[in-house]
């Protein structure tokens, strides 16, 4: 009896297990009569390579499809999530062929996983625009070439940028959507009590930012977090605010940038350092001394602004100052694009590019921003005086016309600027000099190109 | 011998058909990924291969172990950092759980139990609120450990996270305060196993509390210690979550903070994974299998030395 019964729950767990391997063709294809299953007409379509292509979604019995879109976990939440939703709404009411769009929110680290997998990918996915040539690599992307050759007049409303960013080896392989600078919100309340006429005085220069510092110091408040901790993004604000002297490039797999270009900007993340509390931009405690009063500036990403509304904190924006007054700020610009996965079936490439093409369009681009108060990747929309309702997007529309971009967006996969954050620190506690940091920086830069192997 | 394998074959194969799923399952979920882990640390994999890899010999361990390149360096670094980090953590640690533990034994089952709950709550937290918990009392100028440590001139003006050395002590600090508890646990259940007869009988012969301690309960503890010892070194051979969570900024080039003072191996493999460079996962699988074979043979000699001590 006893050997029976083991026997049996032995047959049962092997068979469990066997069916469980196979289980999920099956489930794809079920539901799926006329129609072959996603993961079919992936393959039938036959890439060269054996790269990976779009499995997730499926088809329905009359035809439709059903689209997957993998999107930023902001996307699923909140407005962001509302306003997807509407678009997908009245993007399958305009599109018969297709059934629904299901969005599922997603990060990088997520994306990259799935892809070293090589199955179960989207259809559509938003991603940053950092990983756009391991993307290209990695997966069959769908060219939306048709997409920009659609409409005349589409493709220009774009930032020339970010249409050549998209652009290579003949085609065009993502829609380019969102994008940031860093911003300087500035505490109203301590700069008054500081004796700062605000208003009128913005950050016109560094210079300007180092006397209002020098006053709000000399009233016994913090003026700033240190600008030199917490990775690139404060120190990379400051380096693209002297862009216009950089010679940004690379040459037989070395920069193209020289150690006297990069000394002012250790200079000044130096002199930054005197009149800081010594917190990262990123630490919470520098956020909510910013709210309580306790701190004058504070460098941060434009999607901080809900959290000081909803503290009542009273700030303005301000850019990066740049060195002279009306240069070059400190736009280090960080974008996010939205990718289509080849799935070797025609009819439902259209959709997707069709999907693609609404993301990219000036109505979609120009109502994320109103609603949601980021900038976009769409020059028309930003600079429409409707989009520049806020402070906020105008100040941004003006950051993204400045500045530098991260990384040659993708083009190249090294995070080139990111090398900053390692030396840093070390010049703003005086344990380097600025003249050896700029040469530390350059040797690091070097060494992130070696280690990509791209020259 | 034939009818032998037949007869046995016959007898047990009820037995070792119910050993069956096991076996699958180790076969298909470790011996597969394992073999192939270290095969893939022989090739050029990375995410742009598609399927295609090619076979590189030595290459991914000779950059890795180099000192040269960028990934060498990190990497280096790394198990540097993880040299000084593992003692450390290991002595500390473990000290502090059994002291806690002999001292809570001491006292009455009522006042025992709350302190078991309170040293255990740390270690139910999911380690993102660590590290987030441990960030706020870190942080320079406000933070309640940080402000403590400064005030008897321990790190005064430091920034904790990124200064050489002492970003290691936080990390070694986050983790003995997540894990103690469960060391503490585990001792104080090893210590409750004790036969009471044994302290009775040191009593009688005039043995001090300290005695009992050294003469019966911490040699009677001897396979509990060994299993957290093993347990513990293991572990901190792997350190990944906290340093992750504590020095990762938006960016993969950030992790384990400036100059990587907070690195540790296992970061250094994830980071030339998302990396997404070339020969990256190989170089990842060929950190994988050096860092494994270190916990190979750390065990190994672990086992070795307890075997000739018993």
């Amino acid at each position: 009896m006893k050997k029976g019964l083991c026997l049996l729950l032995t047959a049962a767990l092997v068979l469990g297990s066997l069916t469980g391997c196979g289980g999920s063709k099956n489930d794809s294809s079920a539901g799926n009569n006329n129609a072959p299953a996603a993961g079919e007409s992936a393959s039938s379509g036959g890439s060269s390579g054996g790269g990976a292509q779009a499995e997730a979604g499926n088809t329905t019995e009359d035809g439709k499809y059903d689209l997957v879109f993998w999107v930023y976990s902001d996307a699923v939440l909140n407005d962001q999530g509302k306003l997807f939703n509407r678009w997908v709404e009245e993007y399958c009411e305009e599109n018969p062929n297709v059934n629904s769009i299901t969005l599922i929110g997603k990060n990088d680290a997520d994306l990259l996983t799935s892809l070293m997998a090589g199955v179960g990918l989207p259809d559509m996915f938003f991603a940053s625009a950092r990983n756009m040539r391991q993307y290209k690599e990695a997966i069959d992307l769908l060219d939306l070439t048709p997409v920009y050759d659609s409409e005349e007049g589409y493709k220009d409303g774009f930032y020339d940028s970010a249409i050549a960013a998209v652009s290579q080896d003949g085609g065009m392989w993502a829609i380019p959507f969102m994008s940031y600078v860093p911003i300087i919100f500035r505490n109203t309340d301590v700069l008054e009590k500081a004796g700062i006429d605000w208003k009128n005085e913005p950050l016109k220069t560094w210079d300007v930012f180092f006397e209002q510092c020098e006053k709000v110091k000399a009233a016994g408040i913090d003026a700033t977090h240190s600008w030199s901790q917490g990775g690139y993004y404060c120190p990379g604000a400051v380096l693209a605010s002297d862009a216009q002297n950089l010679t940004v490039g690379v040459e037989n797999g070395e920069t193209t940038l020289q150690p006297d270009q990069l000394v002012r900007t250790f200079e000044t993340l130096q002199k930054l350092e005197s009149y800081s509390n010594g917190m990262s931009y990123s630490d919470a405690p520098a956020s909510e001394a910013f709210k309580a009063g306790e701190l004058a500036f504070i460098a941060v990403g434009p999607w901080n602004e809900p959290d000081y509304i909803q503290a009542g904190t009273h700030y303005d924006v301000q850019l990066i100052p740049p060195y002279e007054e009306n240069g070059w700020t400190g736009g280090l610009q960080g974008w996010d694009f939205m990718y289509g996965v080849n799935t070797g079936d025609e009819g439902r490439n259209e959709a997707i590019r069709g999907w693609l093409k609404k993301m990219g369009s000036f109505e979609v681009q120009q109502e994320f921003a109103k609603v949601i108060g980021r900038s976009v990747l769409r020059e028309d929309a930003m600079d429409d005086p409707e989009t520049q309702q806020t402070e906020m997007l105008s100040i941004l529309a003006t950051g993204l016309k400045c500045g530098m971009n991260q990384m040659n967006f993708g083009h190249s996969s090294v995070f080139w600027t990111s090398a900053i954050g390692d030396v840093a620190p070390a010049v703003a506690n005086g344990s380097v000099t600025p003249e050896d940091g700029a040469q530390q920086l350059i040797d690091g830069i070097n060494g992130l190109y070696a280690e990509a192997g791209e020259e | 011998m034939k009818s032998t394998f037949k007869y046995r074959a016959r007898r047990y194969l009820l037995n070792y058909l119910g050993l069956l799923p096991f076996f699958l399952l180790f076969a298909v979920f470790i011996l597969y990924p394992f073999f192939q882990g270290v095969f893939m640390s022989f090739t050029d994999w990375s995410v742009s291969s598609r399927g295609s890899v090619n076979f590189v010999g030595l290459d991914n361990y000779t950059l890795v172990l180099s000192g040269k390149g960028t990934t060498s360096v990190r990497f280096l670094k790394s198990v540097k950092n993880l040299v000084i980090y593992v003692p450390l953590t290991l002595s500390i640690g473990l000290t502090l759980s059994l002291v806690l533990a002999l001292i809570t034994r001491q006292l009455s089952q009522k006042l025992f139990n709350v302190f078991r709950g309170v040293y255990f709550v740390p270690y139910v937290l999911p380690l993102f609120l660590c590290a987030g918990i441990w960030q706020w009392f870190m942080t320079t100028g406000t933070g309640l450990v940080a402000s403590f440590l400064a005030n008897i001139g321990i790190g005064r003006g430091i920034t904790w996270d990124s200064t050489e050395f002492y970003a290691i002590i936080y990390v070694l600090m986050v983790d003995i305060w997540n894990s103690a508890g469960f060391n503490f646990v585990i001792i104080s259940a090893g210590m409750a196993d004790i036969s009471p007869d044994l302290y009775e009988a040191a009593e009688i012969d005039g043995a001090s509390t300290f005695q009992k301690m050294t003469k019966i309960t911490i040699p009677l503890l001897e396979p509990i210690l060994f299993f957290v010892v093993t347990y513990g070194f293991i572990s901190a051979l792997q350190v990944y979550d906290i340093p992750w969570i504590i020095s990762n900024g938006s960016d993969i080039n950030s992790v384990g903070g400036p100059g990587q003072v907070m690195s540790f191996p296992v970061m250094e493999m994830v980071r030339n994974i998302y990396l997404g460079g070339k020969s990256g996962l190989g170089r990842a699988c060929a950190e994988g299998v050096t860092l494994m074979m270190a916990i190979l043979a750390v065990t190994v000699v672990q086992f070795k030395a307890r075997r000739k001590k018993v």
